[in-house]
C-alpha cells in the first residue's frame, strides 16, 4: 500500500528498475576478469590473437630521481619529500580550443564547475581544451555505466567498467589504439610510455589495445595494522606462523571492550590464503590449471576460518557486505585491516590526523610454519582502463592521446604538481619542508577525477611524513620478491564474467554458511563440484586452451 | 452560508483548544493507560534511533571512536556543528539547495494539478473513456518502467540534462491517482446533482466544490509528491550530466566515501574533515528536516466538519 | 440539455439509448462521439495527467521485449538476437533455488499482509483518539520520520542498535546478561525483515488513514453519542465503516504487489544469514540474472511478475465485489 507510494516517491534504487534493466553491478576495476564472448556471438578475443599484440615499448621516465627507487619486479618508487626539481614533461599544449567530454567516478564531494573553479579553468588552459567531465559518485558508477552505453551517449574519454561481453562492447563502440601506441609508436606520448608492459596487458582485447590502463603497483594491497594498539599490548607486528598469528588475534579480541581482530571475513580469508600457500586464484603446472577452490590449501584455510569464527575473534558483523570496515579500523575497533587496497595509506593517515596516538603499521605475511615469508599474491597492476570512443577523425584521437599524455605526467614533474595540488598560493601552499599542502580551496577544487582518465605509475609519497615512504618501500621490497601472479592475467574466458559471477556468488554464500557452522564441513566438496560444473571446468578449459596456444612462458 | 461559517468557526476553535468535543466521554483509566503505553513504545522505538542519528551528527572523532566506530547516544565532549558546516559550506551546496527547492515547488504543483485532474475525470465512472484509462492507471501501479528503456525515452524527448527530466517522468504517480480518485468518489452525490442543476460545468464543479472539500487528500498527496521530489537523486544521477545542475540529494550522496572500494583510492584531503559517520548522519538530518518543518502546516488541513454547512445551506 | 455524467450514481447500468438512430453502427459511433463532446471538459482536465502517465510508464514497457531476446546494452533492442521463450525457462527448469525464493517470497508476503498492513490503520485509530491537536500532530510527526531513511540507513541503524556488536548487546555483555541475537540468525530473518518494514513505514501509512478519518462527519459521532453509544461502538459503527473502502482499495493494491517483498532491504542483509533463509524473487533475479549480465532473464521475470500482479488485482477486485464493496474499480 503505502509501500508502493513510498517506493515511487523516493525512487532510490528501486528493485524493478534493477530487474528490468539496471546496471550489472560488475566489480569495478581491480578485478580484471577479462571477459570473453557469450553464446555464439563471435569475437576475436582469444590468447593466440592477443599474444601477438605488440605492447607499447616501456620507456621509464628518469628526469626525477626517487629517494627510494622502485624495482623492475614491481616495487614502487618512493619519495620522502616533494622533489625540489620539477621539470616539465610536456613541451607543447595538447589542444587548441577544442571541446572534449569525459566520464569517470569520483570519491569525493563534487567540485564546482569550471566557471567557479580556478583549478579546473587553469587545467583547461594548460591542456588547451575545454574539458567537460561528467562526475559520478563511485557508489553509483556501475548503475550509470550501462545507460551511457545503451543510450549511445558515450563521451570521448570513458572510464570503463568490465561488464559481460566486454570485448564485443569494445569492438563495436571504441577505438583500437594500436596504430598510435603499439611498439615504438608510443614514443610520441612519452608519459604513456612510462607505463610498464605488465599493466598494458589488461588493456588488450580482441588482439588490439583498447584503452589506457590506470596503473597500480604489483603489491596491490597492504596488511594495515594499528601499530599503536599492537605496541600498547606488546604484540608482535609480524607474527611468525599460524600459532603466533592466532595468539595475536586472541589478544586483540575483547567483546566487552568492543574490540575484535578482524572486521570482515574476506580479510582473514585473504591473509590466510597467503599463509597457507594457496595459489593466486589459479595454479599453473605444465600448462594445466588448478583453481584455488580445488586445492587442499583452500580447505585448510576454511578450517582455520571455522576455528576463528568459533573462537570469536571476528567481528560479529563480519559477513555483512556493507560492513564499514574503514570506520572500524579508524576507531581502533579492529586493529588489523588485512589486504586492503594500498593507496588507502594516504586516506588512513588523513582520516586520523586528529588522533595523536594513531600509528599506521604494516604486517608482513609469514608462512604457516613461521619459517619464512609466505608468497605474496600480487595484484592485477591496474585500477581500470580508459576507453576512447570511436571517432570519425584520427586527429581527434591524437588530440585525446596528447591530453592523456599530459595527464599521465610522472610524479615530480611540473604538470603532476599542478594536477594534484593546483596553483600555488591558491590551491596549495608549500610547507617549510618543501611539501605541498592543500588549502581549503584546493581541497574542494582539485578533486576532479582526471586521475581515472590517465595517471602516472603509482608513487609512494606522504606529504609531511617522510618516514612513511621508508615504511612502505621497505614493506614492498620485502614482499614483492616473494610474489606470485595470477597466471590467467592476459587470458580470457567466455564463462568468466557471465556464468562465473553467479556461480561464484552462490559458492561464497555456501562457504560462509559452513564457516559459521550452519552447514557441515563435508558440504564443501558438494559445493566445489557444483561450482565446477556451473562455471569452473568451463573456465579452466578455456584458459588452458589459450595457454597451450601461447606456449609455455 | 452562515451555517457553514458557524461550523467552520466552531471546528477551528475546537482544534485550537485542547478540550475534547462535547459528545465524547472521558475514556476509562484502563484504556487510557493502554493507549499511553502503546504510544510511548511506538514513539520510543522511533525517537531513540533518531536521537542517536542526531547525536552522532554532532559527535567528533574521539567520541565515535570510543563507541567502537559506531553511533553514539550522547554527542559528548567536543560536540560541534562541524559536519553541517562541512556539508553546507561551499557554493555547490547552496546552488543545489536552490535547485531542489525549485524542482520540489514546481514539481509538486504540476503533479497535484495533473493528478487531481486525472483523478477527477476517473472518479466520474460513466464518463468517456474513464474505465479503460482507469485500467491503464491501475496497471501502472503494479510495475515500474525499466532503467534503460526510460533513459532512451527521455533522450528521445530531448530532456537529457534538463530539469524537466526530473519532473515529467514522475509527474503522475499512479498510486496517488487511485487514492485521490477514491477520495473524490466519497464526496456526496447530492453536491454534484445540485451543481449540475444549477448549470455548472465540470471545471466549475472541480474548482469550486471538489477541491475545496478535498483539502485533506490534496495535502496528503501533495506531501507524498513533495517528499519524492525533495529526496530524489536517482533520476538526476541518470539524466543530468552536468554536476552544476544536480539537486541536493545527489550532491549529498557524493560526500560519503564508498567503504567497499577495493581500490581504496587515494584520498589526500579528508584532513580536517569530520568523521565519515558523523557526516552521513548530518546528511540524514538535512534530508529529513524540511519535511518535519512542513508537515504541521499540512496537518492543519485535516480539519473536519467543513462540509456540513455546504449541503444543508 | 444532455444528461450530465455527474448525476448518475456509480454502479447503475447505462440504459440511455438514442431513439432516433436505428442502424447499430451509426448509433455506436455517434454515441461515442456524443459522450466525448458531452465530457470534453472533463477529458480535457484529465488528459495531461493521462498522457504523462502513459508516456512515461507504458512506452518504456516496449523495452520488455528483451525478455524474448539475448540482450546486451551495446547491442540495442533491434540488434539483439531473438530467443523466444528461452529466458522463461526458470519457470519450468526445476532450479531448487528458484522455488526456494518463490516460497520465501510467498511466506513473507503473507506475513506482511497480515502483520504489517493493518498496523497503520490501528495506529491511525489510536492517534485520532488522542485528545489535543498539538499532541496529535507531534506524535504523528515523530512516527513517520523513519519513512525518509533509505534502506541502507535503516539496516545500518538496526545493526547499530540491535546488532550483535550493537548498543543493546554491548550493554548486555558488559553486564553479563544473556545476549539478544536477532540479526544474523537465519530462523529469525523473516521476523527481522517484518519488524524493519513496520518500523520504517507504519507511521507514514497512518497519514492516509488520518486524512480519511478527518473526512468523517462529526455529527454522526455526536448523534451516536446522544443515542448512548460508547466509544467502542462508535468506532465499530462509524469510524471503521467509513474507512472500509479505503482499506480494501489499499489491500487490493497490496495484493497486486504480492511478489514484491523487498529487494534492497533484503540484499543488504543476505550475507550473514545465507541465501536459503533470505532469497526472495527479486534477489534471486539479481543473483542469477543481473550479476551474470543475463538481462533477458531479468526482463522475463519482470514480465511474469507483471502478469501475475494484474491477475491478482483483478481477482481481488472481483472478490471485493462479491462482498458488495466497490474495490478499486467498479464493474
Amino acid at each position: 500500500m503505502s509501500e508502493a507510494a513510498a517506493m515511487r516517491s523516493t525512487p532510490i534504487f528501486t528493485r524493478r528498475r534493477l530487474l528490468a534493466g539496471a546496471g550489472g553491478l560488475a566489480a569495478m576495476a581491480g578485478a580484471t576478469s577479462l571477459v570473453g564472448c557469450s553464446n555464439g556471438v563471435k569475437s576475436a578475443n582469444n590468447a593466440s590473437v592477443n599474444a601477438s599484440v605488440k605492447l607499447p615499448t616501456y620507456v621509464p621516465y628518469t628526469a626525477v630521481k626517487p629517494d627510494l627507487p622502485g624495482t623492475a619486479q614491481g616495487v614502487d618508487n618512493a619519495f620522502r619529500h616533494w622533489p625540489s626539481n620539477n621539470p616539465k614533461a610536456v613541451s607543447e599544449k595538447p589542444g587548441n580550443g577544442q571541446t572534449l567530454t569525459g566520464m569517470a567516478n569520483i570519491y569525493y564531494a563534487v567540485p564546482p564547475g569550471p566557471n567557479k573553479n580556478s583549478y579546473w579553468a587553469g587545467l583547461n588552459d594548460r591542456l588547451g581544451v575545454d574539458l567537460q567531465i561528467q562526475m559520478v559518485g563511485n557508489a553509483d558508477y556501475a548503475t550509470k555505466f550501462p545507460t551511457v552505453i545503451a543510450g549511445n551517449d558515450i563521451p570521448d574519454i570513458l572510464q570503463m567498467v568490465v561488464v559481460a561481453n566486454f570485448p564485443q562492447l569494445l569492438e563495436s563502440k571504441f577505438t583500437p589504439l594500436d596504430e598510435y601506441l603499439a611498439g615504438d609508436a608510443v614514443k610520441d606520448y612519452p608519459n604513456l610510455a612510462n607505463i610498464p608492459e605488465f599493466t598494458w596487458k589488461s588493456a588488450v582485447y580482441n588482439g588490439k589495445i583498447y584503452g589506457i590502463p590506470i596503473p597500480r603497483g604489483a603489491i596491490g594491497a597492504y596488511n594495515f595494522i594499528r601499530q599503536d594498539i599492537f605496541e600498547a599490548k606488546g604484540l608482535p607486528t609480524n607474527p611468525k606462523g599460524y600459532n603466533e598469528f592466532i595468539q595475536v588475534t586472541k589478544e586483540l579480541t575483547n567483546p566487552k571492550k568492543r574490540t575484535w581482530a578482524f572486521s570482515m571475513i574476506q580479510q582473514p580469508r585473504n591473509f590466510l590464503a597467503a599463509m597457507n600457500n594457496e595459489p593466486n586464484t589459479w595454479r599453473e603446472e605444465g600448462g594445466k590449471l588448478t583453481h584455488d577452490y580445488e586445492t587442499d590449501e583452500y580447505k585448510q584455510t576454511i578450517n582455520d576460518l571455522i576455528a576463528m569464527w568459533k573462537s570469536g575473534v571476528l567481528h560479529p558483523n563480519a559477513f555483512d557486505t556493507a560492513q564499514p570496515f574503514k570506520n572500524l579500523f579508524n576507531a581502533g575497533t579492529c586493529a588489523i585491516n588485512a589486504m586492503d587496497g594500498y593507496p588507502g595509506w594516504t586516506q588512513y593517515i588523513s582520516d586520523n590526523s586528529s588522533n595523536p596516538n594513531f600509528k599506521l603499521g604494516l604486517m608482513e605475511a609469514y608462512n604457516r610454519a613461521g619459517t619464512g615469508l609466505a608468497h605474496w599474491h600480487d595484484g592485477t597492476g591496474v585500477y581500470s582502463i580508459t576507453g576512447l570512443k570511436k571517432q570519425t577523425s584520427k586527429d581527434k584521437i591524437k588530440l585525446i592521446l596528447r591530453v592523456l599524455n599530459y595527464l599521465a605526467a610522472p610524479f615530480g614533474t611540473e604538470e603532476y604538481l599542478y594536477r594534484l595540488f593546483g596553483q600555488e598560493g591558491v590551491d596549495h601552499k608549500m610547507s617549510s619542508a618543501g611539501d605541498p599542502v592543500l588549502t581549503k580551496t584546493g581541497q574542494t577544487n582539485t578533486v576532479i577525477p582526471i586521475r581515472y582518465f590517465a595517471d602516472a605509475p603509482y608513487t609512494v609519497y606522504q606529504p609531511g611524513r617522510p618516514q612513511d615512504a621508508d615504511t612502505q618501500h621497505k614493506y614492498q621490497s620485502v614482499e614483492i620478491p616473494t610474489g606470485i601472479k595470477n597466471p590467467t592475467i592476459g587470458l580470457f574466458s567466455n564463462t568468466a564474467a557471465t556464468k562465473n559471477a553467479t556461480a561464484d556468488a552462490a559458492f561464497t554464500d555456501a562457504v560462509n554458511q559452513i564457516i559459521q557452522g550452519r552447514k557441515p564441513f563435508s558440504d564443501l566438496d558438494t559445493q566445489i563440484s557444483t561450482w565446477k560444473s556451473a562455471a569452473g571446468d568451463a573456465m579452466r578449459n578455456e584458459y588452458q586452451d589459450q595457454l597451450q596456444k601461447k606456449g609455455s612462458k | 452560508m452562515t451555517t457553514l461559517d458557524q461550523v467552520r468557526g466552531s471546528s477551528r476553535e475546537s482544534s485550537r483548544s485542547r478540550k475534547r468535543p462535547v459528545w465524547m466521554e472521558k475514556p476509562s483509566l484502563f484504556v487510557q493507560v493502554i493507549k499511553f503505553i502503546v504510544l510511548l513504545i511506538a514513539i520510543a522505538l522511533v525517537i531513540v534511533p533518531f536521537w542517536s542519528v542526531f547525536a552522532t551528527s554532532l559527535a567528533n572523532k574521539a567520541t565515535i571512536d570510543a563507541s567502537a566506530g559506531g553511533m553514539v547516544l550522547w554527542p559528548g565532549h567536543g560536540m560541534s556543528l562541524a559536519s553541517y558546516q562541512a556539508l553546507l559550506s561551499g557554493g555547490v551546496v547552496t546552488r543545489a539547495l536552490i535547485i531542489s527547492i525549485g524542482i520540489t515547488a514546481v514539481g509538486t504543483l504540476l503533479s497535484l494539478a495533473a493528478t487531481a485532474g486525472l483523478a477527477y475525470w476517473l472518479s466520474r465512472s460513466r464518463s468517456f473513456a474513464a474505465k479503460p484509462v482507469l485500467m491503464l492507471v491501475l496497471g501502472a501501479v503494479l510495475f515500474s518502467p525499466g532503467l534503460i528503456p526510460s533513459y532512451l525515452l527521455v533522450k528521445q524527448l530531448s530532456l537529457l540534462d534538463s530539469w524537466w527530466s526530473l519532473i515529467l517522468p514522475v509527474l503522475v504517480n499512479a498510486f496517488n491517482v487511485i487514492v485521490m480518485r477514491a477520495f473524490f468518489q466519497e464526496l456526496p452525490q447530492e453536491l454534484f446533482e445540485s451543481a449540475a442543476i444549477d448549470g455548472a460545468s465540470n471545471l466549475t464543479i472541480l474548482t469550486r466544490i471538489v477541491l475545496p472539500l478535498s483539502k485533506a487528500v490534496l495535502a496528503v498527496i501533495g506531501l507524498f509528491y513533495a517528499v519524492g521530489y525533495w529526496n530524489a537523486f536517482f533520476n538526476a544521477l541518470i539524466y543530468i550530466q552536468t554536476s552544476d545542475k544536480w539537486p541536493i540529494a545527489l550532491i549529498l550522496r557524493t560526500f560519503v566515501v564508498n567503504q567497499q572500494s577495493i581500490g581504496g583510492d587515494q584520498v589526500a584531503n579528508t584532513q580536517g574533515l569530520p568523521p565519515q559517520l558523523s557526516m552521513e548522519m548530518a546528511i540524514l538530518v538535512i534530508a529529513t528536516l524540511p519535511i518535519l518543518i512542513v508537515y504541521p502546516f499540512i496537518q492543519r488541513h485535516f480539519a473536519k466538519g467543513v462540509m456540513i454547512g455546504a449541503v444543508k445551506g | 440539455m444532455g444528461q450530465s455524467s455527474l448525476i448518475r450514481p456509480a454502479g447503475e447500468a447505462v440504459t440511455e439509448t438514442v431513439p432516433s438512430e436505428r442502424a447499430t453502427g451509426v448509433r455506436r459511433r455517434s454515441n461515442w462521439a456524443r459522450r466525448l463532446s458531452r465530457d470534453k471538459l472533463l477529458v480535457g482536465i484529465g488528459l495531461p495527467g493521462a498522457i504523462a502517465l502513459v508516456l512515461f510508464q507504458y512506452v518504456p514497457l516496449l523495452g520488455n521485449v528483451i525478455a524474448f531476446q539475448d540482450y546486451q546494452p551495446y547491442l540495442g533492442f533491434t540488434q539483439a538476437p531473438f530467443v523466444g521463450l528461452q529466458n522463461f525457462s526458470f519457470l519450468w527448469g526445476g532450479d531448487p533455488t528458484f522455488y526456494n525464493a518463490l516460497i520465501n517470497t510467498l511466506i513473507l508476503t503473507i506475513i506482511q499482509t497480515v502483520l504489517v498492513f493493518p498496523v497503520p490503520l490501528v495506529l491511525a485509530l489510536l492517534l485520532s483518539s488522542v485528545a489535543g491537536e498539538r499532541l496529535k500532530r507531534l506524535l504523528q510527526s515523530v512516527l513517520y520520520m523513519p519513512h525518509f531513511l533509505s534502506w541502507v540507513i535503516v539496516v545500518a541503524l538496526f545493526q547499530q542498535m540491535l546488532g550483535n556488536a550493537g548498543m543493546l548487546n554491548t550493554f548486555l555483555i558488559q553486564h553479563n546478561l544473556p545476549q539478544f541475537h536477532i540479526i544474523g540468525v537465519p530462523a529469525l530473518f523473516k521476523v527481522l525483515i517484518t519488524s524493519q518494514t513496520i518500523w520504517k513505514d507504519a507511521g507514514w501509512g497512518t497519514i492516509i488513514f488520518l486524512a480519511a478519518i478527518s473526512q468523517i462527519d462529526q455529527e454522526q459521532y455526536e448523534a451516536a453519542a446522544v443515542d448512548g453509544a460508547g466509544s467502542w461502538r462508535r468506532l465499530w459503527h462509524i469510524t471503521l465503516p467509513s474507512l472500509k473502502s479505503l482499506f480494501i482499495l489499499l489491500l487490493i493494491l497490496r495484493l497486486g504487489n504480492s511478489l514484491n517483498v523487498g529487494f534492497e532491504q533484503i540484499v543488504l542483509q543476505q550475507g550473514p544469514v545465507g541465501r536459503d533463509a533470505s532469497e526472495v524473487l527479486d534477489t534471486w533475479v539479481y543473483n542469477n540474472g543481473i550479476l551474470g549480465g543475463n538481462w533477458g532473464m531479468s526482463g522475463a521475470v519482470g514480465l511474469v511478475k507483471m502478469v501475475v500482479g494484474i491477475g491478482l488485482v483483478i481477482g481481488a477486485n472481483k472478490l471485493a465485489h462479491m462482498f458488495g464493496e466497490r474495490g478499486v474499480y467498479e464493474k
